[in-house]
């Protein structure tokens, strides 16, 4: 995978810009179940993850002619608009309620709690993060997943806010080497 | 901020996760578009998080798919998702699948290439040693040949060689030969240059006649090239009878066929 050369996913989502349904589809094929992995592990049921799926493709769809090729590679903004809205879903009132009506803890504001792993390893995706320290996986849990801000992850857990910033330094560079042990 | 302190400062990391304050964003987007080191270091770690991406890949239902293309008008939603197959794995493994398939039926094809190259040269090969089997017994035989050829015309070119030239007899007038002998060496050799082909149970036999006395000289076949005989140290005169197979101590005076003195 290069960073530099141009990647298929870009030749696609070119092709979508000039309205191109067919690479729309293709970009479903390569992306959509990196996308749902993502996107489950932010609102925590299917039909959620579906709903938000959908959404996202949509909105790849429609605001293709705003990708930016120099600020990152096309999964990368495919997958901020997924966990973007992802977790923009997770915030709604209607999701908190909904998990209210569902009596569902609201896992996605305890990371870390037996219910959060539990799901995740019963999706099976949890298996590089779980190889993180904990600290470091609930740094990136907060700040990838739920989508706080460092001063939030600061105030949450009562770190100081160069502690947070250094300690995400050092979680993502355990992700690095969680990744390449994985591989 | 040096690019460095930015590098090591968490920023770009807290920037890749995702949410830095509006002069956050701003700093780290200049500082990326100015700097290669920090650009790299983005790219790096969004690399990760997409791998991580993959690494937590999960299928989504089939139906999501239809949907999705029927959400944004494509003309033929129902006939793409009835004619494609759900996505079975994450789009690199995907690709990647893909590209092994190719790949591997392109390893099979050439290893069945490869298998048949084999097979023929091996069948080759086979060949070929069989035909150098052949060719070296050839060459084996050629030496030989060749050896005696030598020997043969080392006879004939000595110096000290006789050449005695035997006439056929009234019972065969056009039969001749030719006897070589070295008195010196007592080698004897000869050629058959016109003989009638002995009846079964018979054959020629070669004598030298010293002082009136025949000495036995070997039987001989009538065939072509010179033949060695028996030794003889003495002779003026020489004769061949037809005696049966073997030969006989004495030669018959009434089958003689050839004679010739020594000149």
């Amino acid at each position: 995978v290069s960073n530099s050369g141009i990647d298929s996913g870009t030749l696609l989502l070119e092709a979508v810009q000039r309205g191109d349904h067919d690479a729309l589809a293709q970009l479903y094929d390569q992306y959509s179940a990196a996308l749902f992995g993502t996107i489950l592990r932010i609102v925590g049921t299917n039909d959620q993850a579906e709903e938000v799926l959908q959404d996202t493709f949509v909105k790849i769809w429609r605001s293709a002619a705003t990708y930016d090729p120099s600020k990152g590679r096309t999964f990368t903004w495919m997958l901020n608009i997924a966990r973007n809205t992802a977790i923009d879903l997770a915030r709604t009132t209607q999701f908190r309620a909904w998990e209210k009506i569902q009596g569902i803890d609201k896992h996605v504001y305890r990371l870390g709690s037996d219910e959060e792993r539990v799901r995740s390893e019963n999706l099976g995706i949890d298996s590089v993060l779980s190889r993180l320290k904990p600290e470091h996986r609930e740094l990136i849990d907060m700040a990838y997943y739920q989508g706080y801000s460092q001063q939030e992850i600061a105030d949450r857990t009562g770190l100081a806010l160069g502690t947070v910033k250094s300690r995400t330094r050092a979680a993502l560079q355990q992700l690095k080497e969680a990744l390449m042990d994985h591989a | 901020m040096t690019p460095e302190d930015l590098i090591g400062s968490g920023l770009l990391e807290a920037y890749a996760l995702g949410r830095t304050t509006p002069e956050e964003t701003a700093l780290v987007e200049k500082a990326r578009a100015t700097h290669p080191s920090v650009r790299q270091e983005l790219d790096a770690l969004y690399a990760s998080l997409e791998e991580l991406a993959m690494k937590q890949a999960v299928v989504p239902p089939v139906h999501i798919r239809a949907s999705v293309l029927k959400a944004i008008g494509h003309p033929e939603a129902d006939r793409v998702r009835s004619l494609s197959p759900p996505p079975v794995n994450t789009g690199r493994s995907r690709w990647l699948v893909a590209a092994s398939v190719v790949a591997l039926a392109g390893s099979l094809g050439m290893n069945i290439q490869l298998y048949r190259t084999l097979a023929n040269v091996k069948d080759q090969l086979a060949l070929l040693v069989v035909e150098r089997s052949v060719l070296a017994q050839e060459m084996e035989a050629q030496k030989v040949s060749l050896k005696g050829s030598q020997e043969q015309l080392a006879v004939l070119l000595d110096p000290s060689r006789k050449v005695i030239g035997m006439a056929g007899s009234a019972l065969d007038p056009t039969g001749a030969a030719r006897v070589y002998w070295d008195p010196v060496s007592h080698e004897v050799y000869l050629t058959v240059l016109s003989l009638p082909a002995p009846e079964p149970g018979k054959q020629y036999q070669l004598w030298a006649l010293a002082d009136g006395v025949p000495v036995d000289a070997g039987v001989f076949d009538v065939s072509s090239g010179p033949q060695h005989m028996k030794m003889i140290t003495s002779a003026q005169t020489f004769a061949v009878t037809l005696e049966r197979t073997g030969g006989v101590p004495s030669p018959t005076l009434s089958a003689l066929y050839l004679m010739g003195q020594v000149g």
